[in-house]
């Protein structure tokens, strides 16, 4: 508690954020033919408020990253993508869902754990396909709904969010035995209890040779008069050999300069104002 | 020459024409009576037939009696012999002629009569029109209230009246000449010819059912039906926007009104059900879909279909262009009209093969 206190003086004494979010690109293309065709020019219209209720929902429960329905600069890291889309189904007519799918950076993200969330079955014959407005509003609460269930929050965060980099440029705090992680636990409501994991490539002598390191406890600090988090390191391990539990000598440097490093949540608890919660995920 | 002799007007009469000729002369004035009343006031006066044939038959039996001289040896007390040997009996057949034959010139009547091969069919509504206005407010006929009409005296001239079956439909009109003395009697609706309708019920087939709004939103639609008779002239009708529903059509408006009637659209959706269900679409499923088709049911009149007229349908997609609207025709579906009784055919209509969205 203590040591709450004093890093939350320190908060208040710097000024400055630690850093701005990465960016999560969201779109929600209306892929499935029939509806494409027969919105006619409200498709543009759905898309575009079923994008902001994605955007405001994971930003809602996932506010570690700047979710943006348009791009710009900077540049995003990852690219998710919620397409209302139709499958031939068991019945008459064809199954309407809505679909994820991601591209971080460049490469297309597998989620084979983030199932659909149906729309319509193959038996039900009235469909709203033609009224934007009555459509989006529709999308719009299977998506609250969606999110509104932990199970799928969990499934969301293991399938998406823990492969997007929260940041890059992992520092290490020698003197402290921590690893310094640049953005604020209150300002992206991470709970305490969340891990991350620190993937590097470091360059030892002339090779590239890539580690992770699994980062827990975390607290808010200040360095370089700079607002970070800081966490303890839970495992540690490099290249090819074995696990190390704890902080080792090793690591300061390994993250020495030129070295590629970037931060991936392994398991992500949101805390209204990064205090230790129950453990559920995203907010209720 | 004290023997009682018979005076003058009880004395059988030497020669018994006269008699005989006025009794036939009555006898033809009965029959003739007989028969007015029966064509023209059989709905108001009735057993006629029954008087006057009775007097009739006494008339006849008179006069064969006097035929086989019978007659002739009656008394005094043959009150008829006297009246009609009597020289007066002349001035009041001559009266009674001149009554008949004005009557039978001035009288005409118009009677419907309820006669249905099929038990229990009706009721009927018939209008009788003159020109262009009713004759008589229209009449109801049923099975059990199977007489209508009325004489109409002091009608002369000659003029053509209508009679139109207006409900139920499927009827043509009966045109009948009306002129001073006639007498028109028609059976409902066995004097009237059917009426070839067909009525045509279009249902978006599943290819097609998901697509149509149901309320002006998205991408437009628009039916288009053409008609082709045997002559080759065509006859259009448009429906635009086309909607989720089903379209009644083949034949002008009015017969359109009567005849996707109530009873037509429940038949109708009975058809619909029966499609779903053979497309294993479970009932609790159908509900919403019919109640979509059958909420606001289209009727598009064209020019009555007969055998052999081909009915075109078009289903096209209308998007706003710049100043010209882009029609794609998405369906296209023909129809052959192969009987020439009246019936109702079920028409579902696809989409083209291949064109899925």
């Amino acid at each position: 508690m203590k040591r709450l206190l004093a890093v939350t003086a320190l908060l208040v004494a710097c000024i400055g954020p630690a850093g701005a979010e990465p960016v999560v690109l969201v779109s929600t293309p209306v892929e499935a033919p029939r509806f494409a065709e027969n919105l006619d020019t409200g498709r543009a219209q759905v898309e575009k408020e079923l994008a902001a209720k994605l955007a405001e929902l994971t930003r809602a429960h996932f506010p570690v990253f700047n979710w943006q329905t348009t791009a710009g600069a900077p540049a995003p890291e990852a690219q998710l993508i919620l397409a209302l889309t139709e499958k031939q189904g068991a019945g008459l007519w064809s199954d309407v869902r809505l679909t994820w799918r991601a591209r971080v950076g460049a490469a297309v993200l597998d989620m084979p754990g983030l199932k659909a969330i149906p729309v319509y079955g193959s038996l039900e014959g009235t469909r709203e396909m033609h009224d934007p407005a009555r459509l989006g509003a529709i999308l719009e609460a299977k998506l609250e709904t969606w999110f509104g269930e932990d199970t799928n929050r969990r499934e969301f965060s293991k399938s998406f969010v823990n492969f997007v980099p929260v940041a890059r440029g992992v520092r290490v705090e020698r003197e402290k035995k921590s690893i310094a992680l640049p953005f604020l636990m209150s300002t992206a409501k991470v709970d305490r209890q969340s891990r991350l994991v620190v993937h590097f490539v470091a360059n030892a002598n002339g090779a590239a040779n890539k580690g992770v390191i699994v980062v827990s406890n975390l607290f808010e600090g200040v360095s370089n008069a700079r607002p970070q988090t800081l966490g303890a390191v839970s495992t540690f391990q490099f290249a090819s050999s074995d696990v190390v539990s704890g902080w080792s000598p090793q690591i300061p440097g390994l993250l020495q300069d030129p070295v590629q490093s970037w931060l991936l949540f392994q398991d992500y608890i949101f805390s209204p104002a990064g205090a230790v919660t129950d453990g559920l995920m995203g907010a209720p | 020459m004290t023997d009682a002799t018979p005076t003058a007007a009880t004395a059988p009469s030497a020669n018994p024409w006269p008699y005989r000729l006025r009794l036939i002369w009555f006898i033809a004035l009965i029959v003739l009576s007989t028969l007015w009343f029966e064509r023209h006031l059989k709905a108001f006066v009735s057993q006629t037939a029954i008087i006057g044939g009775t007097v009739t038959l006494f008339g006849l039996w008179k006069l064969l009696l006097d035929a086989i001289s019978t007659a002739s040896r009656e008394g005094p007390g043959d009150w008829m012999r006297r009246g009609f040997a009597s020289p007066r009996a002349t001035e009041y057949l001559g009266f009674a002629t001149l009554l008949l034959a004005a009557l039978y010139l001035c009288t005409s009547s118009i009677y419907l009569s309820y006669e249905s091969d099929s038990r229990g069919a009706g009721p009927y509504t018939v209008e009788i029109w003159q020109g262009n206005r009713q004759l008589r407010a229209p009449e109801k006929l049923s099975s059990f209230d199977r007489f209508r009409g009325q004489p109409y005296f002091f009608h002369f001239g000659r003029e053509d009246l209508e009679f139109r079956i207006t409900e139920p439909a499927g009827y043509e009109p009966e045109v009948i000449p009306w002129r001073a003395g006639s007498q028109i009697s028609l059976y409902v609706p066995r004097s009237f010819k059917p009426k070839q309708l067909h009525l045509v019920q279009i249902v978006p087939g599943a290819s097609l059912i998901q697509d149509l709004p149901t309320e002006d939103k998205g991408l437009r639609y628009r039916l288009d039906l053409r008609r082709t008779d045997a002559k080759g002239s065509n006859f259009t009708a448009t429906v635009d926007p086309y909607f989720k529903t089903v379209v009644y059509t083949g034949m002008s408006r009015e017969e359109l009104a009567l005849t996707a009637n109530e009873p037509a659209r429940e038949s109708t959706r009975r058809e619909v059900q029966r499609w779903l269900t053979r497309l294993q679409v479970p009932a609790p499923d159908q509900a919403p879909l019919v109640e979509q088709l059958f909420a606001k049911p289209e009727y598009a009149a064209i020019e009555r279909l007969v055998k052999g007229d081909q009915l075109t349908m078009t289903v096209s997609t209308v998007k706003a262009g710049d100043g010209v609207d882009v029609v794609k025709v998405i369906a296209e579906q023909k129809f052959t009209v192969s009987g020439d009784r009246s019936a109702a055919h079920f028409i579902l209509l696809e989409r083209k093969a291949g064109d899925a969205p």
